[in-house]
């Protein structure tokens, strides 16, 4: 675990630019098919069905979940999209976002933020914001 | 259609009620929506001041500084909801992690034993600011998903799960233990018609039996120095100060601490019960009406070790 846990801070740090130091007091575990959840660091001899949350999935690439970029997004300082009213309520409802001219932003895992809150997270390439928002979260808004 | 409240539940409490027509008549008013600002994800100032901006209008609550209530029926749609810097729940199901805020500060090693859904759990990981740990423990697998879902949404890092039927929870040694027990929910039934169909007298034998037991186990689990809370949402007696009475009966090391919660009207436990005596210390365990304070009803005991 400790290769891919320095592989993981050096991810969020290298491509979103927060700070490793966010990450201590958690502890990181590896399941099955490249998940990683980020919790608490004792958790005593028991049998768990899970600890704390999903903080990436690892196959060729490492992607960040939505759970991840909602909690450590606002420590965040690069690669960052900020949403317009519109393009929240339509990322929120699911839907794939255009963003033109983008120059502060590189192409991949990006983080959606609107009204000082990180909604999750987004794959950006040639424009278009892909949805990674989970189909349980998704939600029609009124207010926002 | 009037709401029926069963003829034997008016006798029984009509016995240690202080106004029993105000009771049986809130029983048939709807319970007023409440919110909990989720500190993990955002803050009172953040969400009332966008609350305001969106014309959602909140009610603050004296006794806790993160609880509103608002009849807003689209809470639920509101980008605060969404992102998870609210979370809906009952006003007295707020008060078992309250009872220990300050403990919280420096427990390490917490136990919600009975814990799914998982309201308790997300705002004691709020009250511990996401560190140290919880051990979330529920017997129902299709609740624990309830759970996790909740502890995504809250983004509550401190916390590992457990399916274990609490009975057999391995032995292990906690700072503090929430026992937020399965119970006749007596409490959370206002004006849906319910009571009457749910309501029966065998129904409180069999929570009172295994509330016992379990009771007991959390105790077990406790470390000396610790404190538990033993909490149902209902008004039986049997499934209340009985319970905790047990306790007393089988371990000397059992103590109750005095509650009180500035702001919040509440009555002190029951000292006997259909001609049996508890020990004196049982009325320092809490009942909270529906009619005092417009909420669900709801019983607290304290306990250290
Ligand atoms: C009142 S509910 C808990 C509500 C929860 N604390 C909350 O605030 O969201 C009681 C829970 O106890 C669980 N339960 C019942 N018997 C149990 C046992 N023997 N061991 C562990 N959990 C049990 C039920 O599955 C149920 O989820």
């Amino acid at each position: 675990m400790t290769s891919e846990k320095q592989n993981i801070l050096d991810y969020f740090e290298g491509r979103f630019g927060i700070n490793k130091s966010y990450f201590e007091g958690f502890g990181f575990y590896l399941a099955s098919k490249g998940r990683v959840f980020l919790g608490p660091t004792s958790i005593g001899n028991l049998k768990f069905v899970s600890v704390g949350l999903l903080v990436v999935r690892i196959s060729r690439v490492i992607k960040p979940t939505t759970n991840i970029l909602q909690i450590f997004g606002k420590y965040a300082n690069q690669n960052i999209i900020m949403l317009t009213k519109k393009q929240a309520e339509d990322y929120v409802f699911g839907m794939d976002l255009k963003i033109d001219d983008y120059a502060s932003v590189t192409d991949g895992y990006v983080i959606l933020k609107y009204a000082n809150s990180s909604l999750g997270c987004g794959f950006l390439k040639n424009n278009v914001v892909k949805n990674m928002l989970p189909k349980a979260k998704r939600l029609e808004l009124k207010f926002i | 259609m009037a709401f029926l409240i069963p003829e034997q539940f008016k006798e029984r409490y009509s016995r240690i009620v202080d106004e029993p027509e105000k009771f049986f008549e809130i029983m048939d008013e709807h319970l007023p929506k409440s919110f909990r600002v989720n500190t993990i994800k955002s803050s009172v100032t953040e969400v009332i001041s966008r609350f305001d901006d969106y014309g959602i209008g909140t009610k603050s609550v004296p006794w806790y500084s993160d609880a509103f209530i608002s009849e807003n029926p689209d809470i639920g749609a509101t980008l605060e909801h969404f992102h998870g810097g609210i979370y809906l729940q009952e006003l007295v199901s707020m008060l078992p992690p309250l009872l220990v805020r300050k403990e919280l500060q420096k427990a390490t090693y917490v136990l919600d034993a009975c814990a799914a859904p998982g309201s308790k759990t997300t705002q004691l990981a709020a009250l511990m600011e996401n560190k140290n740990t919880i051990i979330a423990n529920d017997l129902s697998y299709s609740r624990i998903r309830a759970l996790r879902f909740n502890l995504e949404k809250t983004g509550v890092l401190n916390t590992a799960i457990t399916n274990y039927d609490l009975r057999h929870f391995p032995n292990l040694q906690f700072d503090i233990v929430l026992l937020d027990a399965p119970c006749s929910a007596e409490g959370t039934v206002r004006k849906n018609n319910e009571l009457s169909k749910i309501w029966s007298f065998k129904q409180i034998n069999t929570h009172s039996n295994i509330q016992k037991q379990l009771i007991v186990k959390a105790f077990q689990l406790l470390r000396p120095g610790g404190s538990m809370i033993y909490s149902t949402c209902t008004f039986a007696p049997e499934e209340n100060e009985c319970v905790v009475n047990h306790l007393f009966d089988k371990f000397e090391d059992a103590k109750l601490e005095k509650i009180t919660i500035d702001g919040l009207k509440i009555s002190n436990g029951i000292t006997s019960w259909n001609g049996t005596d508890f020990d004196p210390e049982i009325e320092k365990t809490v009942r909270i009406w529906p009619h005092h304070n417009n909420t669900g009803g709801f019983f607290l005991a304290k306990v250290t070790k």
